[in-house]
């Protein structure tokens, strides 16, 4: 099954993604920890994800730079980092951290489905 | 010495995550498979030789290489327990790294900027005062 994981543990956050993301027909799989999430990773390999930076059991930049390792370094499922933080560094910072995009909160649901349409299209379902 | 022993793993190239509880070392083990695992046998809530018991009878968890980083001499409970390692304290974080190193001989580090491909993630649990 092809699908987007999303691993947010803000839950008002969370229910407004997937329901952007529904809306346009993709797949979602959410997850509020980082641990099982990285799990789910390997276990099911995601088309995308999405990943909050700041998660109550581990680091969201450490989780992106393992997940990027153990999913095949430059053919890993890309990863869009979403963060409160604001600054020109953070997106800098998830980039080295192995991320594909940077996505600042808050954002529009258009802002969200055209970075997440650069990498996967609804029809890829 | 927790701290700089993390900073030296990451300036040889490893992504390094760091716990003082030994409670959530299995947790972080599944969730992240680690390559290596750096474990101090004193650790506060539960002793280390519990994680390392725990970590070799699971079998998500039983293959990966623990390396015993302590200031306790029963090497031989080590080995029995499986440790692929076993640093006494007081050691220098070369010798950490020696070890870590010994435990992936067929993959070299890389340095951080190379982080999408060939890096290797090394959990270390260790008392946080030490």
């Amino acid at each position: 099954m092809s699908y987007i994981l999303l691993v947010e543990d803000n839950q008002d956050n969370a229910d407004m993604i997937i329901h952007i993301l529904t809306s346009a027909h993709y797949t979602v799989k959410h997850f509020s920890r980082g641990l099982p999430a990285a799990q789910e990773a390997r276990r099911q390999r995601p088309q995308l994800i999405l990943m909050d930076f700041n998660l109550p059991d581990v680091d969201g930049r450490t989780l992106s730079m393992v997940l990027v390792q153990q999913l095949g370094g430059a053919k890993s499922p890309p990863i869009i980092a979403c963060t409160a933080r604001v600054g020109s560094a953070e997106a800098k910072l998830a980039e080295q951290f192995g991320c594909s995009a940077f996505l600042r909160k808050p954002f529009s649901p258009e802002d969200l489905l055209t970075l997440v349409q650069r990498f996967v299209q609804p029809d890829d379902r | 010495m927790r701290e700089l022993l993390r900073r030296r793993l990451e300036h040889a190239g490893y992504i390094v995550i760091d716990t003082h509880d030994g409670g959530q070392v299995m947790e972080l083990a599944v969730g992240l498979l680690p390559s290596v695992i750096i474990l101090d046998v004193n650790l506060p809530h539960v002793s280390g030789w519990n994680v390392m018991a725990q970590l070799k009878a699971d079998p998500t968890t039983e293959q990966i290489p623990v390396i015993l980083y302590t200031a306790s001499p029963d090497r031989q409970r080590a080995i029995q327990l499986g440790a692929a390692g076993f640093i006494s304290k007081p050691a220098t974080t070369d010798a950490v790294i020696d070890a870590v190193r010994a435990c992936l001989p067929n993959r070299a580090a890389q340095i951080l900027t190379d982080a999408e491909t060939n890096l290797e993630t090394v959990s270390s649990a260790e008392k946080e005062d030490s």
